[in-house]
């Protein structure tokens, strides 16, 4: 009789100390915020002019496309200065009904090349995408560099 | 994994010294001479409470402060990471409302990294606590074989003068009224 009441007693002792404790809180095993909006993938840059021969840097990108959570793509841009701070946001790209976007930069910052000023030109592109729902920033592209020569 | 341990703790320990101790107990009461005295009673209760405590009180001074300061430096070891868990969880249910509520991805990385790094931690200290509460029962467990198995009575000496030891303090009843304290030191 004494063996089971000692043998409860542990048992009971035991499992009160292992069962009555916290259990460690769980967070997700693959991050949201990730794929929340759709990456910029594969962000590329060309040169060119425009039909009234102004300088212009066309950029392209391609996005997951059966994320919907999508609505349009910022565009930031530096010129010679790599500071966080001197990016400013140079437009807006929506989301296209189909295909991939695109954004073609003209501005004047790009043409004083043809007057006076250096041989080159350093511009930077990132592009940052607006998700629809909770108007949510996403990751920002990485960092296109953009050599601008005088002579084309 | 619980029960495999909370079986094995059972059978290997305290089963065989239950049937030692109704070995000797039988035998003690054939041959006439009670091996279960109250005293053992007492202190077998003492230390099922206060681990340690039995044994203290049947003279194994050294024994029993053993087992109290292990069961109640792993029992309290594993309050305090009770007591972490707890507090992690409710930061790591904080970051998990921030991070569902942020609204850019330099907020999320961030609230995400953290909350990686909490999560680490509560783990880390869940495993902590399981441990020494697992250390807890084993010493709790052994001080209750020691105590019926290799604990014996040591006779009853009177307080403060005991053995032989250099210096003694006394208290003894004054014939009128209160106690009369003594300090002896031999040199």
């Amino acid at each position: 009789m004494q063996k089971v009441l000692w043998g409860c007693l542990l048992t009971v002792i035991l499992y009160l100390s292992l069962s009555g404790c916290t259990d460690p809180a769980s967070i997700p095993e693959v991050p949201q915020h990730y794929t929340y909006v759709p990456t910029v993938d594969q962000l590329q840059g060309a040169t060119s002019r425009t039909r009234s021969g102004k300088r212009q840097v066309v950029l392209t990108w391609q996005f997951d496309t059966t994320n919907s959570n999508i609505r349009a793509w910022d565009i930031w841009r530096t010129i010679t200065d790599t500071t966080e701070s001197s990016y400013r946001i140079e437009g807006s790209v929506l989301k296209p009904a189909r295909g991939y976007p695109a954004f073609a930069d003209s501005s004047d910052d790009l043409q004083f090349l043809d007057v006076t000023g250096p041989d080159s030109l350093d511009v930077y592109y990132r592009i940052i995408p607006n998700g629809n729902l909770r108007s949510y920033v996403g990751k920002r592209s990485e960092t296109l560099h953009i050599l601008l020569y005088k002579n084309n | 994994m619980r029960t495999i341990i909370l079986a094995l703790l059972f059978t290997t320990i305290l089963v065989p010294a239950m049937g030692q101790f109704v070995q000797d107990t039988t035998a003690g009461q054939t041959s006439g001479a009670p091996y279960w005295s109250d005293r053992r009673v007492v202190a077998t209760a003492l230390s099922a409470v206060i681990p340690g405590a039995g044994q203290s009180y049947l003279g194994h001074q050294t024994k029993g402060a053993a087992f109290t300061i292990g069961f109640f430096g792993a029992a309290l070891t594993a309050v305090l990471a009770e007591n972490n868990v707890i507090s992690r969880n409710e930061r790591l249910n904080e970051l998990d409302l921030q991070y569902a509520e942020s609204r850019n991805f330099l907020d999320s990385d961030n609230y995400w990294s953290q909350m990686v790094q909490t999560k680490s931690i509560v783990d880390d200290e869940a495993k902590r606590r399981d441990t020494f509460i697992k250390v807890a029962a084993i010493v709790w467990v052994a001080n209750i074989v020691d105590m019926f198995l290799f604990t014996d009575e040591k006779p009853l000496r009177t307080f403060g003068s005991a053995g032989s030891s250099q210096t003694t303090f006394a208290l003894t009843p004054a014939p009128l009224n209160g106690f009369n304290a003594s300090l002896t030191v031999h040199f």
